[in-house]
């Protein structure tokens, strides 16, 4: 979301402050090259590299050329230009050698890596930023929804980090660093079983709860492939549905199992 | 056999089919199903509505200019702006007065938004701009009770013009059918007692938005709304007069020159969308206020409000004070009630759905400082007032409920013996509906062998045992006299010969959208997925949204209508001789010669000559009409009568130490006269009882008496019913006996199912323990003071 900076220095808010102490940019695949500004200067910290290695075979009567293409981040440093295969590895760099670049670090400290449903991410992200803010408002994983407003009492923003169910809105983003993640577009994406059992078993009214159940239920098959209708009520205890679907999830997440457990995707 | 009220048809497809797969289904699932609060647009402003802190205060003086000077705000709207200069009537359900401004200057209730409203970059600078502006207040005297208002002195505000607290536009309603004393003189026994139901909420999930952007003079604007149209008239400014009288006094266009064709209003999915809350003052201010501070900005505007969920409540909240004579033998001579509260609805059920030939009711409804109160997917007081005095009833005498149910049953205050005779028979009706419905139940539920004399079952566990049942007749609008202008088109594409349904349609979560194109294949002769319909924008075709009720019932009549227009259109197309040189599609066939199926047109006396809609829409199409077909609602002042029934059996066991209640087995039996979608059917009934029992079992709202707040405004602390709140199992079963008035019979569920539980519940207590508790929601503490324990 864009913002307008305040440039007057004495009429300036705590978050204001937080705020331009550094530019936000907004969240970035990887691909293109996450900007960090700080000192008032603009610093490329990551590029794209690409490896390619070319084998060529001989034959009688016959050559044949073969080319293999890697692509690979590098994490700059905006100092000294060195280059690093990991976020972390730049930012213990940057702590070690350039310890008075306290601006810097502070900008460094705010980004984070995240993998989400297999795409990468580099984010600078607010202290206060919470993870479902971030994958809704920066990601664009409006998967995750808001139904409590924030109270921690739905699990509508559910998502999947580290193989583990986590509520996004009680989540600081800047805690999940290199965190892998999955929302249900992912699960979508893969044609996970779940997606068709729960459009099969009507398990859904409005809607909007729907996709939290989805990925509760993805985090519950992962950790008991094979659940009794006890532990999925149990494990879907902490996610409200308005509408009152609670009864229907029952078969979409045993029919998604017995799928699963046959070799099915 | 005589013709039924709407369209009938011996065969189905795809209507009434279970397995099919899900309109909307994948894109709820995978999480990509748009909602309003998931809109982003570029440049978009974030905008809120100041929210009183007062229970009852008057702005005397207010100083926006430090707001307005603060970097990243982009407008303020303020209740004295000459764009809102004129007040708004909302004549509706206890809280009319409060919404009568956009942003009013005077607060009618703790937390009322108000006053002003600000656009600016982001939230955090709206809010942190709400704190520089300064007001001053007259704090003015609040009052949270019905009844006491009523008594009061000490006029509110809202009302001092006309000296009173009881509300001008229904103020005190009575209800009368027979003669109440003479029944009461035929009874044998009178019984009086007091039924009360604290106040819930709406609790709808998809927290408040509305998004406006202006491009030239048109208006693009997306509402989290279930029913776009009132909103989009009130946008115009346009009067609208309905037979319940909101809308009568109206607002000048956001544009004086702006027409509602020049307003676009798109309404995506809906989360968790109920009724009633759509059509309250908020859900239509909203993108009023929106319009205006886009307008201002020149940007588009997201107008939020995060603690929507307690932004309406529900308006089952009164007291009634009742009295039921009746005979010896079970018949109900007489019921009278006085009631306190939020709505004048409250003797409909017994009017509708009994035979009880008199009774007399007083409604009271006063103004109160609390927040805006609807129906949403329930009916609990009504219900209540039609089955609590049927469950004393039978407690007094001895008897199964289920034989008193059964020995009032009727309809505006007939035995059903005249029913039969006078209603049934002209349509050639000759089932019984309450007797099916309780036959299932009692059969599902294990009645017989489970029903005993009340408290005489405890059991190994130290619990009592106890089985209940409340019953009503079903949710019935009138398609064809319902006030909202309806209708849709149904198109079959030229390029491809696929079919839409073209209509703007809210979804409220009940499949319609599957539900629709079921009844538009087997109407036009069609694969069901090579249907669709997309009802988010604005294509000046309307679905029934008007108030949320008996959405299909209504929308059926005019589909089922536009289908077999556009199969007659097709017939037509395929036998007009209107190709080059009179050349036709089926040479020498007239319409009668042939039928459609699985989207190919065929001759009935030749199968094999046929043609797909793809290959008739490709032949001449320069030379025919593309196969169209319409059609909208419209009255015809058919007299309703409620004849399907529908009952909630309910099984529990009650701990007389800590009062609790537990659910150990729900029967819902529905008489929906003819189901479209059986999953979709399922899930009423399942998310009826969930929230049904919720309301009835957990859910009030609580305030702090010294200032009017509600202090348990989040879902934390107003707990609403998950997974494991029930604990037994629940039974579904469907019934369709044909006598509604949609099409093909067809009538509504799921605000009946969520209305029972509350005396069905109460109705096992009694079973259980022979103590009474008639003070919703029944708490454990409202269970122990029953049984005299505190």
């Amino acid at each position: 979301m864009p913002h307008e900076r305040n440039k007057d220095p004495k009429n300036i808010s705590r978050r204001q402050f937080l705020r331009d102490a550094g530019i936000v940019v907004g969240g970035t695949a990887v691909g293109s090259a996450f900007i960090l500004t700080a000192c008032g200067e603009e610093k490329e910290i990551t590029k794209t590299v690409t490896k390619t290695d070319t084998v060529t075979t001989t034959a009688p009567g016959t050559t044949v050329t073969q080319t293999a293409t890697e692509t690979a981040t590098k994490y700059v440093c905006p100092v000294c230009n060195e280059e690093f295969d990991s976020l972390d590895e730049l930012k213990n760099h940057f702590e070690s050698e350039h310890p008075d670049d306290k601006e810097i670090k502070d900008e460094l400290d705010r980004v984070v890596t995240y993998t989400v449903n297999g795409h990468q991410y580099v984010l600078q992200v607010d202290p206060q930023e919470t993870l479902h803010d971030v994958l809704r408002e920066k990601c664009g994983y409006l998967s995750l929804k808001d139904m409590c407003t924030g109270w921690g009492a739905c699990g509508s923003c559910t998502v999947i980090v580290e193989g583990k169910p986590i509520l996004g809105c009680m989540a600081l983003a800047r805690e999940f660093d290199g965190a892998n993640m999955e929302t249900s577009e992912g699960l979508a994406q893969k044609k996970h079983p779940l997606i068709d059992t729960y459009v099969k078993h009507y398990t859904m009214q409005c809607g909007y709860c729907t996709p939290g159940f989805i990925v509760t239920s993805k985090a519950l098959l992962d950790m008991n492939p094979n659940p009794t209708v006890e532990d999925i009520r149990d494990k879907l205890a902490g996610n409200l549905c308005r509408c009152g679907t609670y009864p229907q999830h029952i078969p979409a997440v045993q029919e998604a199992a017995e799928i699963l457990q046959q070799g099915g995707e | 056999m005589p013709e039924q009220p709407y369209h009938t048809r011996e065969e189905f497809n795809y209507v009434g089919k279970a397995g099919l797969k899900r309109k909307d289904g994948l894109e709820k699932a995978a999480g990509t199903a748009l909602f309003t609060r998931d809109v982003y647009l570029p440049g978009m402003l974030i905008a809120k509505t100041f929210e009183s802190p007062y229970a009852h205060a008057k702005i005397v003086s207010m100083d926006t200019s430090k707001a307005e000077a603060y970097p990243g705000v982009h407008a303020v709207l303020r209740y004295d702006d000459p764009e809102l200069a004129y007040e708004f009537e909302y004549p509706s359900w206890g809280w009319s007065a409060q919404y009568q401004h956009p942003l009013n200057q005077i607060a009618h209730w703790a937390g009322c938004p108000m006053g002003f409203a600000i656009a600016a970059v982001d939230e955090q600078t709206v809010d942190e701009a709400m704190k520089l502006v300064e007001i001053e207040w007259e704090i003015l005297p609040f009052e949270l009770d019905y009844e006491q208002s009523a008594k009061d002195d000490v006029i509110l505000e809202a009302h001092r013009d006309i000296d009173t607290n009881i509300r001008s536009a229904e103020g005190v309603i009575e209800h009368e059918l027979g003669d109440v004393e003479k029944g009461m003189q035929e009874a044998d026994n009178i019984v009086k007692f007091t039924y009360i139901d604290e106040e819930d909420t709406w609790g709808g999930v998809e927290a408040l938005s509305c998004i406006a952007v202006w491009r030239g003079d048109h208006l693009d604007i997306w509402v989290h709304n279930q029913t776009p149209n009132p909103a989009q008239m009130r946008l115009a400014g346009y009067h609208q007069w309905v037979p319940v009288g909101y809308f009568v006094r109206v607002a000048p266009p956001v544009n004086q020159y702006t027409l509602a064709n020049k307003i676009h209003v798109h309404s995506l999915y809906q989360g968790a969308q109920f009724g009633g809350p759509n059509w309250n003052t908020w859900y239509c201010n909203y993108p009023l206020t929106a319009a205006w501070l886009a307008k201002r900005a020149q940007k588009p505007v997201k107008h939020i409000l995060d603690r929507s969920h307690f932004e309406n409540r529900g308006y089952d909240e009164a007291v009634h004070y009742m009295e039921v004579g009746f005979k010896n033998d079970g018949t109900i001579t007489a019921l009278k009630s006085l009631d306190y509260g939020s709505t004048i609805d409250f003797p409909f059920k017994v009017g509708k759905g009994t035979g009880v030939p008199n009774y007399y009711d007083t409604v009271i409804v006063p103004y109160v400082n609390k927040g805006p109160k609807s129906c949403y997917r329930h009916g609990m007081k009504e219900c209540g007032g039609l089955n609590l005095p049927y469950s004393i009833v039978a407690g007094e005498l001895g008897m199964p409920m289920t034989e008193v149910a059964l020995k009032n049953d009727g309809c505006y205050g007939n035995s059903m013996e005249w029913i039969n005779e006078n209603v049934k028979a002209q349509y050639g009706w000759t089932r019984d509906s309450l007797k099916e419905v309780i036959e299932a139940g009692k059969e599902a539920i294990g009645w017989d062998e489970k029903w005993h004399l009340p408290g005489e079952k405890k059991l190994d566990n130290g619990r009592y045992h106890g089985i209940g049942l409340a019953f009503s007749h079903n949710w019935e609008v009138d398609p064809n006299t319902y006030f909202q202008p309806n209708q849709a088109c149904v198109a079959i594409q030229r390029t491809e010969g696929s079919v839409k349904l073209i209509a703007r349609h809210s979804d409220g979560g009940w499949t319609g959208e599957t539900s629709y194109c079921q009844i538009v294949a087997d109407e036009l002769g069609a694969k069901y997925d090579d249907v669709e319909i997309r009802p988010f924008d604005d294509v000046k075709f309307e679905l029934k949204q008007g108030m949320g009720s008996c959405g299909l019932i209504c929308s059926s009549v005019f589909l089922v209508e536009a289908a077999r227009n556009c199969k007659k259109k097709l017939l037509e197309i395929c036998t007009e001789p209107t190709g080059p040189g009179g050349r036709q599609i089926f040479p020498g066939l007239t319409p009668d010669d042939l039928e459609v199926k699985d989207s190919v047109v065929f001759e009935k006396a030749n199968p094999d000559n046929k043609k797909t809609f793809y290959e008739v829409c490709q032949a001449d199409w320069q030379f025919h009409d593309p196969a169209i077909g319409w059609a909208a609602n419209r009255r015809h002042g058919m007299e309703i009568w409620n004849l399907l029934r529908q009952a909630t059996f309910m099984e529990v066991e009650v701990d007389t130490e800590t009062g609790e209640v537990i659910i150990k087995k729900v029967v819902n039996v529905n008489d929906v006269g003819k189901c479209v979608t059986p999953e979709s059917v399922k899930g009423q009934q399942y998310g009826g009882s969930y929230m049904g029992i919720g309301n009835s079992r957990n859910e009030e709202v609580l305030y702090d008496t010294q200032t009017g707040f509600q202090i348990n405004d989040n879902l934390i602390d107003y707990k609403w019913f998950s997974f494991n709140d029930i604990e037994g199992p629940m039974e579904q079963i469907i019934i369709e006996t044909g006598m509604g008035y949609g099409a093909y019979g067809m009538s509504g569920c799921s605000e009946v199912v969520g209305a029972l539980m509350a005396t069905s519940t109460s109705d096992a207590i009694f079973n259980a323990t022979g103590k009474r508790v008639t003070h919703f929601p029944t708490t454990p503490d409202r269970v122990l003071k029953a049984l005299g324990k505190i």
